[in-house]
């Protein structure tokens, strides 16, 4: 045992020699890249994080050191890619709760404080129902809503949270009153659905897919702007008269004042990389859809998440946190 | 579903590489989670990176090596140092370490290697037999029937904690206030947060645990100032004898059962199973008023649950996609960066895969027995290092594994605060057991008892109009009111009857 401890250690102390290595100067990126993860290990964003960071390695011919810092829901992390130092060897992932954090946390990252570098998957927001449910349609659903306001149970993955926000834009839109039922998570709010326990759910896709392969859920309709190459037949939102194109994003961004050049090279890297049929396939099969857009792009998408956030807290007076 | 779909994954057996991985894991497993700090979650997490190369069934019987051996190797620490390696193994240290202070930490050992396979073994069966059945019971659990189960942990609290009962639960309200930290779960409102993003998540139970139980002992340790006082170990006996597993039969299969259960529900696991066992034990046991005192039953029963509870957490991992415990959690995340997503496609399409995790969970049960025994002597041999040389290390890796949940120097705050408080607590006899029990159970209480006033708009009756929610209720007054139960109807012919082995402690 005493062996055992010596010898770990000795590896824990001479590993950072090993990867450190000698790197040529001048060319960027020339050592090692740190990509700070706001989520846990074997998360959603880390599942799809990691094999991109290991495509970016060959690519580029440095290491990607993957860094989870999980805690108060990406706001750990995401404050601390903020605060890294801007010399181009610390970047870090984003998504909306990113964004959303500031009407819950009493310290909250804030997305101006980052530059973006490009975005990789987006997470269509959906419309799903028990498949033993009455309601075929969408427009069933919004009539029984409709006709019994408070009544249908839709859970979400917590109060604020990304399935919350999407819920109540989506009852906004459709002139419904919604009894929402908060969860830890989506694989929590999707399992409430599935066991009966609630009536509806806005979860995004990739948490619903294989229930509605497997035939326990329904999907009556998707918030994408077009439809899922997998299910040609499911309409969106979009098609039936609600205007709202709803979902989660997930991108990397870089500390503020990183020079632009050197987000550049990594973009277009990321670029080449979402171009990878293996590496669409891999994120197809995972249930995300890859969707790459480049660093302008990307400020697009999340100005128009914080666009909805704000419409959701000023003009319709949704309260995420009690007082 | 058709037995013989299972036996597709057979072809398997002929892979060597399966056996050396599955070796591997269950090895570096038993050693991660004996270490006190490193907890089987982030084993997992730690070498899921290394398994990215590898063929899925070849990563997967090392990733479930890992599993099945680090919430084994836990026991480990918490017999010889009353240290539990992760939280499943808190009940473990009750009989375990009292074990050890008799010199009699191999047979201890000994007794929680044969109860985890026989626990592990267990629910591999059901996995195999009964998985989809079990998934499909599983998620019949709503918000009400959680409140049920964490019902039942709260009270098991009330009659196991060593010592003083009020005492017991003066800790188990602290560790309930302890859990109110960080968001409010339903309302997402900042509670005692103080401006800390750190404290947004809530106090981890993690850190707390290794303060309380580690840094405190060390410091204890210190202040008693005994460091060459070595306890003398018997080892010549580490297989227990057979009259002993005999007698353990009932206990180990009661124990399994329960593990299996509690860990197939979504967000219940082995810390809850663990000590829903020992209760029971305490509860039905043959030798239950002598629980706490240092008998083998009382390593047995929260043993075989927790192993057991390992197979059950993956029977809705793999048939519904949705993680049992933080563990499997991960794991998952491991499937799916192999390209395949659990579930109930994977169950469909993907058959040979399932059996091939049947046979590793299978293997690694193997290996553990096989290690664990021919380890214990070397293990029990630890506590013999010198005080001098144990305490820093032990305080090290106390230090490094806080540090290494979140890779967050606040927490190694925390787990110094809670380690001094422990240290004081324990200078009046107070257990800490309870504290982390309620720290880990007041947030799953809470929270579904507030979802289930929701999801019943705020009707009272919703707990006893369900079933299963109904027949937990009762479980929850017949252990509080029990022994008082007892009591009245046994007082009649009390005369003539010896009475001193009732426990009453309410």
């Amino acid at each position: 045992m005493k062996k055992i401890l010596l010898v770990l250690c000795f590896v824990a102390l001479t590993f950072p020699l090993i990867a450190e290595g000698a790197q040529e100067e001048g060319v960027y990126p020339s050592k090692d890249v740190k990509v700070i993860i706001p989520w846990s290990v074997g998360g959603m964003t880390d599942v799809l994080t990691r094999p991109i960071t290991s495509w970016l390695e060959d690519d580029l011919g440095v290491n990607f050191i993957v860094e989870n810092k999980p805690g108060g829901g990406g706001v750990v992390g995401s404050l601390l890619i903020e605060n890294s130092p801007t010399d181009g060897y610390t970047i870090g992932t984003t998504s909306m709760s990113t964004i959303s954090a500031k009407y819950i946390s009493p310290v909250y990252p804030d997305i101006d404080n980052v530059e973006l570098i490009s975005q990789v998957i987006t997470i269509p927001a959906t419309v799903t129902v028990k498949a033993d449910s009455p309601w075929n349609t969408i427009e069933e659903y919004v009539a029984y809503a409709k006709a019994n306001p408070g009544k249908v149970k839709n859970s979400n993955s917590g109060n604020g949270a990304s399935a919350h926000i999407y819920a109540e834009i989506f009852a906004a839109e459709a002139g419904i009153e919604l009894n929402h039922i908060p969860y830890p998570g989506y694989a929590e709010g999707v399992t409430a659905l599935l066991g009966g326990h609630v009536d509806s759910t806005n979860i995004p896709l990739p948490d619903v897919a294989q229930h509605i392969e497997s035939g326990d859920l329904r999907l009556l309709a998707i918030a994408s702007a077009e439809r899922h190459p997998d299910y040609p037949d499911v309409p969106t939102l979009k098609e039936k008269g609600f205007d709202i194109v709803l979902g989660n994003y997930s991108g990397f961004v870089a500390p503020k004042g990183m020079d632009p050049e050197q987000i550049k090279i990594l973009d277009e890297a990321i670029g080449r990389c979402l171009a990878d049929p293996e590496i669409q396939s891999f994120l197809l099969g995972a249930g995300y859809q890859p969707l790459y857009s480049d660093r302008m792009e990307f400020a697009d998408v999340v100005n128009s998440a914080e666009a909805q956030l704000e419409y959701l807290v000023n003009d319709l007076g949704v309260e995420f946190v009690d007082d | 579903m058709s037995f013989d779909l299972y036996l597709q994954g057979l072809h398997y057996f002929a892979n060597p590489m399966m056996f050396v991985t599955s070796f591997l894991g269950v090895l570096v497993g038993i050693v991660f989670g004996s270490l006190p700090g490193l907890t089987a979650t982030m084993t997992i997490a730690v070498f899921i990176p290394f398994t990215f190369g590898l063929d899925p069934v070849v990563s997967f019987a090392f990733l479930l090596g890992l599993y099945t051996g680090a919430v084994y190797g836990g026991s480990i620490s918490a017999i010889l140092i009353n240290i539990p390696g992760t939280p499943s193994s808190i009940a473990t240290g009750f009989d375990g370490f009292p074990l050890c202070q008799q010199g009699r930490a191999g047979e201890a050992i000994g007794i929680s290697t044969i109860s985890s396979a026989m626990g592990g073994f267990f629910s591999v069966l059901v996995l195999c037999v009964a998985a989809p059945l079990i998934a499909s019971i599983a998620l019949k659990f709503s918000a009400e029937e959680y409140v049920g189960i964490t019902l039942i942990g709260l009270s098991v609290i009330a009659i196991i904690s060593p010592g003083s009962t009020v005492k017991g639960l003066i800790g188990g309200v602290l560790g309930l206030i302890l859990g109110t930290f960080g968001l409010d779960p339903i309302t997402s409102f900042p509670r005692m947060v103080f401006g800390q993003a750190e404290l947004l998540d809530g106090i981890d139970s993690i850190p707390v645990m290794i303060g309380v139980y580690g840094v405190a002992e060390m410091f204890n340790q210190i202040v008693k100032n005994n460091h060459h006082n070595v306890i003398a170990q018997k080892l010549d006996k580490i297989l227990p004898s057979f009259h002993d597993i005999k007698r353990l039969v009932p206990t180990i299969f009661r124990s399994s059962l329960i593990g299996t259960v509690i860990g197939a529900i979504p967000a219940a696991g082995g810390s809850i199973a663990s000590l829903v066992a020992y209760g029971q034990e305490k509860k039905f046991g043959k030798n239950k008023e002598l629980l706490g005192t240092g008998i083998i039953d009382g390593v047995a029963a929260p043993e075989a649950a927790n192993n057991a509870s390992t197979g059950g957490a993956l029977i809705p991992m793999m048939t519904l996609g949705i993680p049992g415990d933080p563990m499997t959690a991960v794991l998952m995340g491991g499937l799916i960066i192999q390209g395949l997503r659990p579930g109930p496609i994977l169950f469909q399409q993907q058959m040979p895969f399932v059996s091939s995790i049947f046979i590793s969970l299978l293997l690694s049960v193997v290996f553990m027995l096989v290690i664990g025994l021919a380890g214990a002597r070397g293990f029990s041999r630890l506590i013999t290092v010198r005080k001098n040389f144990l305490i820093p290390s032990v305080f090290i890796f106390c230090l490094v594994g806080s540090y290494a949940i979140n890779n967050s120097m606040f927490d190694v705050w925390i787990l110094l605060i809670a380690g001094f408080g422990g240290f004081m607590l324990k200078q009046i006899n107070f257990s800490v057991a309870p504290i982390i029990l309620g720290m880990i159970l007041g947030p799953l209480f809470e929270t579904n008892l507030r979802r289930s006033l929701m999801l019943s708009e705020g009707n009272w009756s919703t707990f006893v109009s369900r079933p299963i929610s109904l027949f937990f209720l009762i479980l929850v007054v017949l252990i509080l009111a029990g022994p008082f139960l007892l009591k009245t109807i046994r007082r009649p012919k009390a005369a003539c009857e010896d009475e001193t082995t009732e426990d009453v402690r309410i």
